[in-house]
């Protein structure tokens, strides 16, 4: 078999070029293949649930109520053998998928991979993320029960806000005024088609990028073996740590589905006339406090009919303007040898404050959502919100200073 | 490159019908920028027909003088609402309107949603908001001018003399002082809620003594 294989894809060539890859051996290197293991069970499991779904707002009876089919759809798949458990685990790996590519962002962020010649990988993991974000955003809608209909009502009118183009942005994706019969229609196949497949087109993307430009390597490596790339083999080695990765993912995730049903629908029940007291998941939280923080007061208004209101500067402004500090670093941020061993985070005191401070700000706009729970005032929030991050990125950059990068 | 600039200049020169000299690069170049054009245009045509006609159902007509009020959600859900189903010093009630003639209640479209308070006193209002409220009753659009979420919450406010009770919005927090005009006490809402102004009949029936004041919803 192999050898009639050999004959016509000469398969020894690809072996010799691609699969002697050398992986460099950190543990953080994990993080990248974690959040891709996530995605292929994503792609997995929606196979299954994209069968059995409804997209659809009109309403059926359903044991003496009038619900969403897409609704009742939801309770089907909850009722089929397995159902709740595959819908459990297709939401716990949206969340590990966005966790797990955070924190290899961050990775990126804290050892300066990011630094020539490696800028388009960066912008090409940022786009991912952002994809990533709004990929989930639009499986939030679809369930179409009270708590859906909220969170993508506010989604609605983050879209809508965005000065001059916001209204006919907002009703291309949301099929008019959202909710509205056509919103499910245009929702449904941006996440089962549209989202999954520019994620895996750029995933090709930053794979071929990766094994062209080779990974940065850990500091070590430079001692044991300077100008040499020191890993083990992607065949068979990578390959089986790989595996073995997926399946620990694969095995951890299905126990967690199955003792912690997500996101259970009847219990927010169909849409109605009042909107339930809720809070979006938690990569979305900051977003979610920084929205309550902005005063009612700041609405600046531009020529041309635009306007900036604080549902814009809250929702849209702020997370845009990281975005584009993102976008912005690989070219400020610069070197001119190319590089090949990971920096030390200890040697670049104001790159990791910076780094831990926007940690800080993520967690305090997060806790700036929870100020309906917690006695806690806007003017103390606001207070939190600009003096944590700044307090941890000159805290953290004097005492790596002080230390002398050691 | 050397190569092809000769090629464009000696090879790949043609005399046209009235003599001029055209050359291939710029009659394929014309060709392909204005099939580009035309195909740009054509999908800007399209593009335009991406947002949705809006249709506007008699169920989705927004409230107008005359319109009766309903019970909007409970097991009253599309009852008459009348003066006495408003209790004072209490949460909002949610109504939809209803066109009296046809009977169509307007519940198509979440904008037309309504809510009613009652002051425990006539006191409480502003006088800006008093000519719109019927026997300490006042009406307002149940929409959030921040992100469209339902105003639904009530905090009661501490007992004693004086305007008691603030509306807020679960989603953002922005609570609203019932008795003036639904001003923004505090939170992000860029607007207060807009006012309906009310009437009743001689049965005590509510109704609306005209549309809503303002503009209704979050967009900006």
């Amino acid at each position: 078999m192999s050898q009639w294989l050999e004959e016509r894809l000469d398969l020894n060539r690809l072996r010799r070029k691609y699969f002697r890859k050398a992986f460099p051996v950190h543990h953080t290197y994990y993080l990248g293949e974690l959040s891709l293991a996530a995605f292929v069970t994503l792609v997995l499991t929606g196979i299954f649930l994209s069968f059995n779904y409804q997209p659809s707002s009109a309403l059926v009876r359903v044991a003496q109520q009038d619900v969403p089919t897409a609704y009742a759809s939801i309770l089907f798949i909850d009722s089929l053998p397995f159902g709740p458990v595959i819908r459990s685990i297709h939401h716990w790996s949206a969340d590990v998928m966005i966790a797990a590519a955070f924190l290899h962002c961050l990775r990126i962020l804290l050892t300066g991979s990011y630094k020539k010649p490696r800028e388009i990988n960066w912008l090409v993991g940022l786009g991912l993320l952002g994809l990533s974000l709004v990929a989930v955003f639009t499986g939030y809608a679809l369930l179409d029960d009270a708590f859906a209909v909220t969170a993508t009502k506010i989604g609605y009118g983050m879209a809508e806000s965005i000065p001059w183009a916001g209204a006919w942005i907002a009703q291309v994706f949301f099929g008019g005024v959202y909710p509205t019969a056509d919103s499910l229609p245009r929702l449904y196949p941006l996440h089962i088609l549209w989202f999954p497949l520019m994620i895996m087109g750029l995933i090709c993307l930053h794979l071929l990028i990766m094994i062209k430009q080779k990974h940065t390597q850990p500091p070590y490596a430079e001692r044991v073996a300077p100008h040499c790339i020191l890993g083990v083999p992607l065949a068979p080695h990578q390959v089986f740590a790989s595996a073995a990765l997926y399946f620990i993912y694969l095995g951890t995730v299905s126990i967690i589905a199955g003792a912690l049903i997500a996101h259970p629908v009847q219990a927010f029940g169909p849409p109605g006339v009042t909107t339930p007291s809720v809070k979006p998941e938690w990569y979305f939280l900051w977003i979610y406090g920084l929205l309550q923080l902005i005063p009612s007061t700041w609405v600046i208004h531009l020529p041309g009919g635009g306007v900036l209101g604080p549902e814009f500067l809250g929702g849209v402004f702020g997370p845009a303007l990281l975005a584009v500090a993102a976008v912005v670093l690989p070219f400020v941020d610069t070197r001119r040898s190319p590089l090949r061993y990971m920096e030390l985070p200890n040697q670049h005191p104001w790159r990791t404050g910076g780094t831990l401070g926007l940690l800080a700000f993520f967690l305090a706009g997060t806790l700036a959502g929870y100020r309906g729970d917690l006695p806690l005032s806007i003017a103390w929030l606001w207070t939190v919100l600009i003096g944590a991050p700044v307090l941890v990125t000159v805290g953290v950059a004097m005492a790596l200073r002080r230390t002398g990068g050691v | 490159m050397v190569d092809d600039q000769s090629h464009s200049e000696s090879a790949s020169t043609e005399t046209g019908p009235g003599g001029a000299r055209v050359s291939r690069r710029r009659v394929l170049g014309t060709t392909v920028g204005v099939g580009l054009g035309v195909a740009g245009l054509s999908a800007l045509a399209a593009a335009v027909r991406l947002v949705p006609r809006i249709v506007v159902a008699p169920d989705q007509e927004p409230p107008t003088q005359g319109d009766l009020l309903v019970y909007a959600q409970g097991a009253r859900s599309g009852q008459v609402l009348t003066l006495g189903d408003v209790p004072p010093d209490a949460p909002q009630v949610f109504a939809w309107p209803m066109d009296p003639t046809s009977k169509v209640v307007k519940g198509g479209d979440i904008h037309n949603l309504i809510l009613l308070v009652r002051a425990g006193d006539v006191g409480w209002y502003t006088v800006d908001q008093k000519p719109h409220t019927i026997q300490n009753v006042a009406a307002y659009s149940a929409v959030c001018p921040h992100l469209c979420c339902t105003v639904s919450d009530w905090r009661a406010t501490p007992s004693g003399s004086g305007p008691q009770g603030v509306l807020v919005c679960p989603c953002h927090l922005t609570r609203f002082d019932p008795w003036a005009g639904a001003r923004v006490l505090s939170g992000p809402s860029p607007r207060p809620l807009p006012v309906l102004p009310l009437a009743a009949d001689a049965k005590g029936r509510l109704f609306a003594a005209g549309a809503f004041l303002t503009q209704v919803g979050c967009a900006t």
